[in-house]
């Protein structure tokens, strides 16, 4: 099963969110976004 | 059916910790909290250890590392947390919220009449003192990392079982002046 578990998510000086999440119960994994970009995303929908 | 990520996602290549990482039994490495605390970046993070091949788990721990740029990890050589007693199954799926200068770990607790959701704080990663623990069913706690008007502000997820027929999962939000007396709010 393909479940995402994001736990944690920092905000760094430059605007650069790292999203910490576990991906399907086996691995620990990181993305990252722009803060803006995030914000907008949730503002759209 | 196939989920896309939004294009303003933009995902590592590999896993930041795999249970190759670990210097001690580990088997499964995920749903870890991450904090900016004393100057470096600090993962707390769950292991289900056990059989791979089995598929039997043994146990579960919360494990520590360290690092510099938020990539790449140093994992401590022990556990930092872990609770097991004849009631308490284990502690699993920790976040770290850094409140005025002290570090908070929401986490879920499995016990033998329910689940429970905590909060410890710590100021080095080696002392956990528990602040609190929710009635059951109530986990995936979160802490905001600033106090509003003064409260401390948690969200959370119960699960009760004689609402309305189903499974609710609804968040809530609930409120504290101190660390570990929360009234509920709103969902």
């Amino acid at each position: 099963m393909a479940v995402i578990f994001p736990g944690g998510m920092l905000l760094e000086p430059d605007g650069e969110v790292k999203i910490y999440y576990g991906a399907s119960d086996t691995y620990e994994c990181m993305a990252r976004a722009d803060v803006n970009e995030l914000v907008k995303l949730c503002l759209e929908k | 059916m196939i989920y896309k990520s939004s294009p303003v996602i933009h995902k590592l290549d590999a896993p930041v910790l795999t249970w190759r990482d670990i210097p001690y039994k580990a088997a499964l490495i995920f749903n870890a909290g991450v904090a900016k605390f004393g100057g470096r970046y600090v993962m707390v993070f769950r292991n289900d250890y056990g059989s791979m091949e089995e598929h039997k788990l043994e146990g579960t721990s919360i494990g520590l590392a360290f690092s510099d740029d938020g990539i790449r990890w140093e994992v401590q050589p022990k556990p930092c947390f872990e609770l097991h007693d004849n009631e308490i199954i284990r502690a699993y799926d920790p976040r770290l919220t850094v409140i005025d200068g002290r570090c908070y770990m929401c986490f879920a607790v499995d016990t033998k009449h329910g689940l429970r959701g905590g909060i410890a704080v710590t100021d080095d990663f080696e002392k956990f003192e528990i602040l609190s623990l929710s009635l059951p069913d109530n986990r995936n706690m979160v802490l905001f990392p600033e106090k509003i008007g003064g409260y401390y502000c948690r969200l959370e997820r119960p699960m009760p079982v004689y609402s309305r027929g189903r499974d609710r999962f609804d968040t809530w939000l609930s409120y504290s002046r101190a660390e570990c007396c929360w009234s509920r709010t709103a969902r």
